[in-house]
């Protein structure tokens, strides 16, 4: 068993909307090993980008916020707060001065768009030396070198030259060479990958997930990948969590997740791919659309779209539970050996 | 010894100087360089500068002054004045190339040639509305010297922040906004006194309201982008954010802004001046010569050559920034940027 960095426990990320409080993430319990990945599955508005910020506590302030021990919250003091515990030190409590040394320098981010999450005004060197001066305190030219080993490193050709080019004279692929170089220039222990390939073609995502993949081994990183791709999850993720309106529903390694899927949507996101299915005939759908956010519904918030429907899944919320292999699943289909039912 | 004809070469020294470096900043990013090469190729944009560049090169002779040994005592002399040291005065108008003073009896003979005539106390008009354009461009320059960094920095802050830092900024500019511009202008120089640093003073708190409303609209819409969240997830201190990766997106307004606003402050110094409460008496000043005028076309025959030339000269100035902020504007537009 490897060692754990990063501990997230009972994350809940709130968004004040016209429509009411939006739960984007409720209740999120999952930790980051050294050298693995975790992915986070999940499709659009599911909740998975939220949880991204809120490991670094850049949820768009004031409308939204992480739940905090001692807070009210519906008129009532919040009992249990979120948690992310790294090096022992909570960084939802953390005041805002410390936990910028941790951004970039032992947590960092990449982001899906790779030409708008680069400055436009400034040139690549100037940016991945950024980063090195502010966490590393080097001098401009120990910089410059920095970034020009960062550069070499993430397997951009020439990169003396493209030290001075601007973001738009690069290919999207090389821009999210650049991007990772920027954010692995400080070594860190834990990397957040929102969506780092799906603004790319499909042979640069599979050399950027390559990228990924080699640098992860060579620093021993914690990554923790969120995608909604099936693909990208089955070539570089250890464990997979499938989230759903704002909570995950299953949690297991990918082999157990793609061989035996148990939770009815994670079985219906498998039957959705093309591939299995006779050839002219229907894709398989999940039926109905995800719940908005500020509306879901009392009990298990899959019981509108889910076809094993029954009794208990309109009244009780289920909780994640260990099956005999070690998947943790939130279905009531798995929970007959448990009481509260 | 405070030697004062060093004080005002230092003074414009540093003026200049502030504005050179503002353009070396500003040519050291990519797409103003490219916005610089479209506007070479807009022939009307360049002419305007070139005129507008004759224009700032006047004023600048102006105010490099050179202390003339003259007799015991030490006069200070502008480049634009030991040009004009041969120009004899005369007794009192006289007509374009006249020969002869306008009067109708008594007139004397002319001692030289003045190509735009001589004003009420014999003095050479040309000379006059040169010597003008050293006031123009010091209201122009240093009114936005002024408004440019309270605007900008306000701007910014309101837009970065928003909540309480938004609603003081927004609160604080639509007051000042709420006040008719001329009544607050004519308050502020009653309280401030007249004279040239006076009057800029006055016209940079009442003009930094505009950028400022429109620096901080460009900022609301720079902090949702992906770069400023990265910048912020690398762990870039608030400031440094601001100032560093906001900053260069939002300059091209500052740009736009101050080439369409640098015409009407001239004419504001000319208004203000028309009015009586614009640079006193001793300066040379466009809005002074005109406000001659009004006594001197009710003369009879009306003294007509201060008025064109006044007006004239503020005319192309005025113009030429006007058709240049045009250009500029369609430069760095950015739906006409091509990637």
């Amino acid at each position: 068993m490897s060692q754990t960095v990063l501990q997230v426990k009972n994350l809940r990320t709130y968004y004040r909307t016209r429509s009411g409080l939006a739960r984007a993430v409720d209740d999120l319990t999952f930790d980051l090993k050294k050298g693995k990945t975790l992915a986070l599955l999940g499709e659009s508005g599911c909740g998975k980008s939220a949880t991204a910020l809120s490991l670094i506590r850049l949820v768009p302030k004031p409308s939204g916020w992480t739940v905090r021990m001692g807070e009210e919250l519906d008129g009532a003091k919040v009992t249990q707060g979120s948690q992310i515990l790294f090096e022992g030190k909570n960084l939802v409590e953390m005041p805002e001065s410390e936990l910028r040394r941790y951004r970039g320098c032992k947590i960092s981010m990449i982001f899906q768009e790779p030409l708008t999450s680069l400055n436009p005004v400034y040139t690549v060197g100037d940016q991945v030396m950024e980063v090195i001066k502010l966490h590393q305190g080097l001098d401009a030219k120990a910089a410059r070198q920095g970034a020009l080993e960062m550069l070499k490193k993430v397997g951009i050709p020439e990169p003396a030259s493209r030290l001075d080019e601007y973001p738009h004279q690069l290919s999207g692929g090389m821009r999210q060479r650049v991007m990772i170089a920027i954010a692995l220039a400080c070594r860190p222990d834990v990397l957040i990958a929102d969506e780092p390939t799906t603004a790319l073609d499909v042979t640069i995502q599979a050399q950027i997930l390559d990228l990924l993949k080699d640098l992860q081994q060579e620093y021993g990183m914690a990554v923790l990948l969120i995608t909604h791709d099936l693909g990208v999850v089955a070539q570089v993720a250890d464990e997979v969590a499938v989230m759903y309106a704002g909570r995950i529903v299953e949690q297991g390694t990918v082999q157990q997740i793609f061989d035996t899927p148990q939770h009815p949507y994670t079985q219906g996101l498998f039957a959705s791919l093309p591939g299995r299915q006779v050839r002219g005939a229907r894709l398989a759908t999940i039926s109905g659309t995800v719940p908005e956010a500020t509306k879901f519904p009392k009990g298990c918030r899959f019981n509108t779209r889910c076809p094993q429907k029954f009794d208990p899944c309109e009244q009780v919320e289920p909780v994640l539970i260990p099956q005999a292999n070690g998947v943790q699943v939130a279905c009531h289909l798995y929970a007959e050996v448990n009481a509260h039912v | 010894m405070f030697d004062s004809a060093l004080a005002i070469n230092l003074l414009t020294l540093v003026i200049t100087g502030i504005f050179a470096l503002f353009i070396f900043y500003l040519a050291q990013q990519e797409f103003i360089q490219e916005a610089w090469r479209r506007l070479q190729q807009n022939t009307s944009a360049m002419i305007c500068l070139g005129i507008i560049s004759l224009y700032v090169a006047v004023g600048l002779a102006d105010s490099i002054v050179i202390p003339i040994q003259d007799g015991v005592a030490t006069r200070n002399l502008t480049l634009i004045d030991l040009a004009f040291k041969d120009t004899p005065q005369e007794e009192g108008y006289s007509a374009p190339f006249a020969q002869q003073t306008y009067k109708i009896r008594d007139a004397k003979p002319v001692k030289g040639v003045h190509i735009l005539g001589t004003n009420v106390l014999g003095n050479d008009v040309f000379k006059e509305a040169l010597k003008a354009c050293r006031t123009a461009i010091i209201i122009g320059g240093l009114t936005c010297l002024i408004a440019i960094p309270i605007g900008l920095i306000l701007g910014i802050l309101a837009g970065f922040y928003g909540g309480w830092v938004d609603d003081s900024v927004q609160y604080t500019y639509t007051v000042v906004n709420s006040i008719p511009e001329l009544l607050l202008l004519v308050a502020l120089l009653l309280i401030l006194g007249q004279g040239l640093p006076q009057l800029c003073l006055a016209l940079g708190i009442t003009t930094w309201v505009n950028l400022c409303r429109q620096i901080r609209a460009e900022t609301i819409k720079h902090r949702e982008r992906d770069y400023v969240l990265a910048a912020r997830s690398l762990g870039v201190p608030d400031i440094q954010t601001m100032f560093r990766h906001i900053l260069p997106n939002v300059m091209h307004i500052v740009v736009i802004l101050f080439t369409l606003r640098f015409s009407g402050l001239i004419l504001s110094e000319s208004v203000l001046s028309y009015i009586g409460i614009g640079v006193g008496a001793d300066s040379a000043s466009w809005g002074l010569m005109i406000n001659s005028a009004r006594s001197e076309l009710a003369r009879e025959p009306a003294v007509w050559w201060v008025l064109i030339a006044a007006s004239g000269a503020l005319f192309g100035l005025v113009l030429a920034f006007n058709i240049f902020g045009d250009a500029v504007r369609d430069a760095l537009d950015p739906k006409l940027r091509t990637r």
